[in-house]
């Protein structure tokens, strides 16, 4: 019986070629631009999550101050971190590992150019190492890590050695870092964000000696896997607040669990592709006009035929059923087109990124649930679209469809 | 003539009332989404524009780092007390102040948060400069004057106690890394929360508590009258280079000129509504496609009244103009409706964005040349959507249309 209806409505469809075709266009337009854009933003964020989710629900950061201005922006806060706090987070019971590495902007020369860029100073330790390759802030693509000990040693972000000045800096070469020469041990692997790409780093001991800084920018702590590391961030607060003689409620540094940076971050992208999204959902809102339109002119040509169906004896339900089916299927097959378009859209789009911006972060991704979600969201809208005129066919008199040709 | 042309058009559009509306609201809803947009954002670059024109177009802005948008007093030590005494000596400049920016913890009355704090300068020339450029205008009390050490001026918002969920007057004292500073006046609003919640002390007062040293985060310069602005700019990058010893394509600062500023922000504001008028746009684009839908039906049921109009003489370009005019109707009507719609949504998408975000710069620009552009761009949209099927009408045989029937 179910399979009569489709076929009813099929041949309908095909009577109409054009009328149909027209109808599809105006939903597979909106489909594909939605489908594009949703693969697009949740390809964003699956890179970002890749990339911050190395660093794990039990990564702790410190910073001084109020830390409103993001990183590397230490010289604006008004609050200091000092050497003596990395003693005292590592004391902290439930504190793993904790590292305070120094963070500056500095003049960097190469072959008589010169450029400005952020300094890395981390501890030369191995267990430092391990973190930041846990991290994923550690990975050298040519050469080595900075030696236990070693002066006067960096090693370049990628787009640093690459881009930046006119002839590549290879692993060997000299660079001077605010005047002082140093040699090229490494160059990073390339991230995924430009962020990591455009430091350099040093030794921390080499730092505190040649810039005279000994202040940790950051403190990044690691809590070990058998405590809570909200139980933890509050003992944190708490020496923190003695070894800087402060009462509560008056803290100049802030304690930070990653994961909930990385949250309030994805937030927003959600926030901003909610707004696009919902402005390209618009026109499939205008296409599923476009169904009812063209299935109030079905109904109205097929009056006479509706009066016969009702005449040998096709009950309401089976006529608003079959005209339902047929506008579920307009919406169906405009979506289907629509998926393959927006498919289509999203890798071009995507292959125009990586080639024009030299970034990864626009990736289109595909999960199944968004086509098989776009299938019966356009199916579900077509019929949603055809409820009106099929209520209206189904409701008809007999007697007056038969008589109205 | 074309008069009868347009109420045979008009007494089709309203002979099948149903099918003229549906095809009408996917016109509109594209139109008012695409209006709604350009309006916002016309009425926000004119808001910028307004904004940099109280400020002045004689104005020189010098910073350290290379390009725009670095956060304000993360590059410490660039700009300093004597680069200010140089540019001041420039000629073509009338007159230089400088700025510090900090975050720093502030209390009040046992509430305690960071914000920002900003060091103006006291001298009475200097400060004249600062109030004409940042658009200062005390509300209630007085400005700072040369002889104040710890007091302090505050934004509107901070007054109305958006910041410290308390109201703040004068002679309230606030404290700023625990020291004591007196409110000894009031601001107006700015109208953007940024501005509006943020303290202005004595710059040398600043330095003292920040340890800032010489430091300036921020030069601005004001040309006198006539001066080439590109020319002073240039002027100004010869001298700091020359006093610090750094070659062109060198140097860790840069100067704007207002065009420059004002030219910056329209690129990037105009790439932003560009993308979303193009999203938006893509609704239109559904809604012709309805237009098209619509026109081959009537061109299909009226077959029979296409054969007389031919049999007694009406020529093939009357047939055209008539379904034409019908569609460019269809798409005029939809755009009124749009239009009246668009400047809806715009004003309450003002209403919402002062109550909710406490921002003055969205507001609508709509004006008489928008209105008649989305008015006229409607009527094509119609009639364009209309020619194919108009052309299939005016080419019919008359013997077949009249037989078809």
């Amino acid at each position: 019986m179910i399979k009569d209806y489709f076929k009813v409505a099929i041949k309908n469809i095909f009577n109409r070629k054009l009328r149909s075709w027209l109808t599809m266009i105006g939903i597979f337009i909106g489909i594909a631009a939605v489908v594009a854009l949703i693969s697009l933003g949740s390809g964003m964020q699956k890179a970002i999550t890749s990339q911050f989710g190395k660093i794990g629900a039990n990564r702790i950061s410190i910073s001084p101050g109020g830390a409103i201005a993001g990183p590397l922006s230490e010289n604006l806060g008004s609050g200091i971190l000092y050497s003596s706090d990395v003693e005292a987070v590592r004391n902290v019971k439930g504190v793993e590992f904790a590292t305070g590495p120094i963070a500056a902007y500095v003049e960097l020369e190469f072959n008589k150019e010169i450029e400005y860029v952020a300094l890395m100073a981390f501890d030369d330790d191995t267990k430092t190492l391990r973190y930041m390759e846990e991290m994923g802030l550690a990975e050298v693509e040519y050469g080595r890590q900075i030696k236990t000990g070693a002066t006067r040693e960096v090693i370049l972000g990628n787009r640093i050695a690459n881009d930046l000045f006119d002839k590549p800096i290879q692993v060997g070469n000299s660079i001077y870092v605010d005047n002082y020469k140093f040699n090229v041990v490494g160059i990073q692997k390339k991230s995924d964000s430009s962020m990591f790409d455009t430091v350099i780093r040093i030794s921390k001991k080499t730092a505190e000696d040649l810039f005279e800084r000994e202040n940790p920018s950051n403190i990044f702590a690691k809590v070990d896997d058998n405590y809570e590391p909200t139980e933890v961030l509050g003992k944190l607060e708490k020496a923190l607040r003695k070894e800087h003689n402060v009462d509560e409620g008056e803290e100049d540094f802030t304690i930070e669990i990653a994961a909930d940076v990385i949250e309030s971050f994805t937030r927003i992208l959600t926030t901003v592709q909610i707004l696009v999204i919902s402005i390209a959902a618009i026109s499939i809102v205008v296409g599923a006009v476009g169904i009812t339109n063209t299935m109030y002119t079905a109904v109205l040509e097929r009056t006479g035929e509706i009066g016969i169906m009702k005449a040998i004896g096709a009950r309401n339900s089976d006529i608003l059923t079959i005209f339902l089916i047929e506008s579920g299927m307009l919406g169906l097959v405009g979506g289907l087109i629509g998926i393959f378009i927006g498919v289509g859209i999203g890798k071009a789009v995507e292959v125009i990124a990586k080639a024009a911006m030299n970034s990864n972060i626009l990736q289109a991704h595909f999960p199944w649930y968004l086509i098989l979600g776009s299938l019966l969201f356009s199916f579900l809208l077509g019929a949603i679209a055809g409820t009106m005129p099929a209520k209206q066919a189904s409701k008809m008199n007999p007697i007056d469809a038969l008589r109205y040709e | 003539m074309f008069f009868d042309f347009f109420l045979i058009a008009c007494r089709n559009i309203s002979r099948r009332r149903l099918r003229s509306w549906l095809t009408m609201v996917g016109i509109f809803i594209g139109i008012a989404a695409v209006f709604t947009l350009v309006s916002l954002g016309n009425g926000f670059e004119k808001a910028l524009i307004d904004e940099f024109e109280k400020m002045g177009t004689d104005k020189l802005f010098v910073q350290p780092g290379k390009g725009f948008f670095s956060t304000p007093g993360s590059l410490k030590n660039v700009l300093s007390d004597y680069d200010l005494e140089l540019i001041k000596k420039v000629k073509g400049v009338e007159t230089a102040a400088g700025m510090n920016y900090k975050i720093a913890r502030i209390e009040f009355k046992d509430i305690s948060k960071y914000s920002w704090v900003i060091g103006i300068s006291t001298d009475p020339e200097e400060k004249k400069l600062l109030f004409e450029m940042q658009n200062f205008k005390v509300a209630k009390g007085r400005e700072l004057e040369s002889s104040d050490k710890y007091k302090i001026l505050i934004g509107a918002q901070i007054a109305k106690g958006l910041t410290f969920d308390k109201e703040v007057d004068l002679r309230n004292t606030i404290k700023i890394d625990g020291i004591d500073f007196k409110v000894v006046g009031i601001l107006e609003s700015m109208g953007n929360p940024q501005d509006d919640q943020t303290m202005y002390i004595p710059l040398k007062t600043e330095k003292e508590i920040f340890g800032e040293g010489e430091n300036l985060d921020y030069i601005m310069a004001k040309t006198s009258f006539n001066a080439d602005q590109d020319r002073v700019a240039a002027d100004i990058m010869k001298t700091l280079r020359r006093e610090k010893g750094v070659r062109e394509g060198d140097e860790n600062f840069n100067v704007q000129t207002s065009a420059q500023l004002i030219e910056s922000f329209n690129t990037v504001l105009n790439i932003v509504t560009v993308a979303l008028i193009s999203i938006a746009a893509i609704s239109i684009v559904v809604g012709a496609v309805g237009i098209t839908n619509t026109m081959y039906t009537a061109v299909l049921e009226r077959t029979g009244e296409i054969g007389i109009m031919k049999a007694i003489g009406a020529k093939n370009s009357d047939i055209l103009t008539i379904f034409l005019i019908e569609s460019g109707i269809l798409g005029m009507m939809g755009g009124l409706i749009g239009v009246l719609i668009g400047v809806g949504i715009g004003k309450l998408v003002e209403v919402i964005v002062k109550t909710a975000l406490l921002i003055d710069y969205i507001t609508p620009e709509i004006t008489v040349g928008l209105i008649l552009g989305s008015l006229a761009f409607a009527f094509v949209i119609g009639a364009v959507s209309g020619t194919m099927p108009a052309r299939q009408a005016s080419k019919m045989h008359p013997v077949n249309a009249l037989r078809s029937k």
